[in-house]
């Protein structure tokens, strides 16, 4: 036998841990539930300080005194490592939101800039049956496995002319999930550089879209 | 915004098919270079057979011999290789711990989405490969620069790859450079996403990664 047939199994312990920004809405303790967004920064708020997580996108926005109908996590990806490889951590910091505050588990919604738009991709991909609906922005990385992601509510942001992420990114991303049938938003911003997210996370529709789509109980 | 830090201890279970092959007089010698095989996207499943249609595992079931342990894993149906990273890196410590293995020389290699696999497998666990040659698989470039360092790449794509776009593959090249990577990017003139042939054929590969070895 040149090539043998083998079978291999083990199962091991693991510690996971993030650090991350948690925003409750005015008067949460009155509702029984509430949807949850998870936020998730791009590549230079790496780090072991929460201060940069609220520097772009939905937490800044907290930050500046702006109220959102959500509880919204922002975690922080550590120095030297990617979203991509914490979706094991991000999966298990959502059990953990869930275990300790009110979160309505038909409405979690993902979204991410940058580096945290591939993160949504990935983390989308690996658990779409937790997610009511996801917002990648200017991210990429995820034309190859449209798969699993077609399954879910998506709105993809990009800017046209981005030179750090390239807008072919989104393109594809979202001609993959129409052939496979899946329910698909895109919105390039004409003449825009990488910097996306601004006007996206100030965009009302983007909430209202978010709470228009819920899992089935 | 209150400032959370959430840590955990949670079980992960893995569980992977592989094939596997030893060189003829595997007992002859006490440690063996190996290659970890990664498979393309229409090969996934749970049937070993059909890890042997392509590449590396096609012409040792043609008959063919190597002088390397070679580890052939197949991807569960519904997954991808980029979410069976710690899992083939399990495998890896599995296969380490049992059989002849000279750690300095494992070399990975793969096409299509295992090419992708690839890049991320390596990306993950950079301190484990010796050489690796991802073969018309997309990868991130920003997540190969900060990681692969000088760790030697060679990089195999048809430059009529209607798949896959030979300019992922240029671009990988082009940002290791940027980074001052050790890389080395071949393109077949009109050719498509069939890379791999050629390339599992060509003595030079198995040359290329002999001679690199960790110190």
């Amino acid at each position: 036998m040149p090539q043998t047939e083998q079978s291999f199994s083990t199962s091991v312990s693991q510690s996971v841990g993030l650090r991350y920004l948690l925003y409750l809405p005015p008067h949460y303790d009155s509702v029984t539930t509430w949807p949850l967004i998870i936020f998730l920064h791009g590549l230079g708020e790496r780090g072991d300080d929460l201060n940069l997580v609220a520097k772009h996108g939905l937490p800044k926005r907290i930050a500046d005194g702006t109220h959102f109908p959500f509880i919204v996590a922002s975690p922080q990806c550590p120095d030297t490592t990617y979203w991509p490889e914490q979706v094991t951590a991000l999966n298990a910091l959502l059990d953990h939101l869930i275990e300790t505050q009110k979160v309505d588990t038909t409405r979690i919604y993902l979204t991410g800039l940058s580096m945290g738009g591939y993160g949504t991709y990935f983390f989308a991909s690996q658990f779409p049956q937790r997610f009511a609906a996801i917002a990648p922005i200017c991210g990429g990385g995820g034309w190859w496995m449209p798969g699993r992601l077609a399954q879910i509510p998506m709105w993809v942001f990009h800017g046209e002319a981005d030179e750090t992420v390239p807008v072919i990114e989104s393109t594809r991303m979202v001609e993959g999930i129409q052939k496979a049938g899946g329910d698909v938003k895109l919105t390039i911003y004409p003449g825009l550089g990488h910097n996306s997210w601004t006007q996206t996370y100030e965009n009302p529709e983007l909430y209202n879209w978010f709470l228009s789509h819920r899992l089935k109980a | 915004m209150e400032e959370q830090h959430f840590s955990g201890e949670i079980r992960r279970s893995f569980e992977l098919n592989y094939l596997l092959y030893l060189p003829p007089r595997y007992d002859a010698q006490d440690s063996w270079p190996l290659i970890l095989f990664l498979h393309g996207r229409g090969e996934r499943g749970h049937d070993l057979e059909k890890v042997k249609v392509t590449g590396l595992p096609k012409r040792i079931a043609d008959g063919d011999h190597f002088p390397f342990v070679i580890v052939m894993p197949q991807c569960p149906a519904d997954s991808y290789w980029t979410e069976e990273t710690e899992a083939l890196n399990a495998l890896l410590d599995h296969v380490i711990d049992n059989l002849k293995v000279d750690t300095t020389r494992v070399y990975l290699t793969g096409l299509s989405m295992g090419g992708r696999g690839t890049w991320f497998l390596a990306g993950r666990y950079p301190q484990r490969f010796a050489a690796i040659a991802p073969i018309c698989g997309p990868g991130l470039g920003w997540f190969a620069q900060e990681r692969l360092g000088k760790l030697p790449v060679w990089i195999f794509h048809g430059e009529a790859d209607s798949v896959s776009p030979v300019s992922e593959s240029e671009n990988m090249a082009r940002l290791l450079k940027q980074a001052g990577g050790n890389v080395r990017l071949t393109i077949y003139p009109g050719v498509d996403h069939d890379s791999w042939t050629q390339t599992y054929d060509n003595p030079e590969l198995y040359k290329w990664f002999l001679s690199h070895s960790r110190l």
